[in-house]
């Protein structure tokens, strides 16, 4: 098959349509490092059968696609993840996932621009490939939460990642499991207080 | 087939089919494996994993929109812009052909040609998928 994954697909839920209601849709975006989880969150919290572009990685990769810390991955996002979720009877997020790796940057442009605000997915085995995206965000000025992507076994408090990262103080830091629906979906909820929290300040 | 050959045939590519400017040939995950001549190394790059997102896009379009999974697939992936055209269709197991020409290329005939060079290339073009290199 062309796309495949590098774990099982969550079983095919029924497709939830959109509410008549729903009047407010937020784009949201999912940035980080390769191989850091971004395609697995838009997957787990999706509500509608999710896009995926991923690709089997192959062997013109070997020297340029790093595997360190992560040597199970088989696949890899080559444009982005789309998901939908349900917040509440008026708000719907959408959910963009961006591809990880330096080739694939020229993208996020695209996939910031009307974003109400993005997810830095941390991998504490890699925590230097999350500085980009956290220095392209603070420069442009677009509202984030930072998620430690922990899959289920914390090593490191959240303290140490936030002084690793050097994060200011302002930005929220959540841990996740980004194959977990409720975890993954406590990320958006943290990322949506946290923009609607900025929205209040600024309106003082 | 080495490189050079490959090359030689993106080359020939090029020769006869008028209005056409670059090919390369891509891993499905968006490296250049090879290019003509005239692009450059950063071109041939960032050509490569442009083409590689068109054409996962295009397979996730067959698969919401076409003949569904399995059935489906891409035959070409095409964009018009201004100043150009791109075509991409599949090479090989895990690879891609893609070809930029000017506006004034007759699209049939580069998908003729282009399909043409995949049947030359044939099973050469494979890029197997990584090794395994940790636990499943």
């Amino acid at each position: 098959m062309h796309s495949t994954t590098s774990e099982p697909p969550a079983p095919d839920a029924a497709p939830v349509p959109l509410l008549a209601t729903a009047e407010q849709a937020l784009k949201i975006a999912v940035v980080g490092g390769f191989g850091v989880g971004k395609t697995t969150l838009v997957r787990s919290v999706s509500e509608i059968r999710p896009l995926n572009t991923e690709e089997t990685m192959t062997r013109a990769g070997d020297g340029v696609d790093d595997l360190d810390g992560v040597e199970a991955k088989r696949s890899t996002t080559v444009a982005f993840d789309f998901g939908r979720i349900t917040l509440d009877a008026t708000s719907v997020l959408y959910v963009f996932g961006a591809p990880g790796q330096e080739r694939f940057w020229f993208l996020w442009d695209r996939l910031f621009s009307g974003a109400l605000g993005a997810v830095v997915l941390v991998d504490t085995r890699r925590l230097a490939d999350s500085f980009y995206a956290i220095d392209r965000l603070e420069a442009q000025g677009t509202p984030f939460v930072v998620a430690h992507n922990d899959f289920g076994e914390s090593s490191h408090g959240l303290d140490e990642v936030r002084s690793a990262l050097d994060l200011d103080p302002g930005v929220p830091l959540v841990r996740c499991d980004a194959r977990e629906r409720d975890s993954a979906k406590q990320v958006l909820i943290a990322l949506v207080r946290h923009v609607r929290s900025l929205v209040t300040e600024g309106s003082r | 087939m080495n490189l050079d050959t490959l090359t030689w045939l993106l080359e020939g590519l090029l020769e006869r089919t008028p209005g056409a400017r670059h090919a390369l040939v891509l891993s499905r995950d968006g490296l250049k494996l090879c290019h003509s001549a005239s692009l450059n190394k950063d071109s041939a790059d960032h050509l490569a994993a442009i083409a590689a997102g068109v054409q996962s896009l295009a397979h996730s379009a067959s698969v919401e929109f076409g003949a569904g999974p399995g059935a489906g697939g891409v035959r070409q992936a095409m964009a018009e812009f201004y100043g150009g055209l791109l075509f991409i269709v599949e090479a090989g197991h895990g690879a891609h052909l893609a070809v930029i020409t000017s506006e004034e290329a007759e699209p049939g005939l580069v998908g003729h040609n282009m399909n043409e060079l995949v049947e030359q290339m044939g099973e050469h073009l494979s890029t197997p998928p990584r090794a395994a290199t940790g636990s499943v």
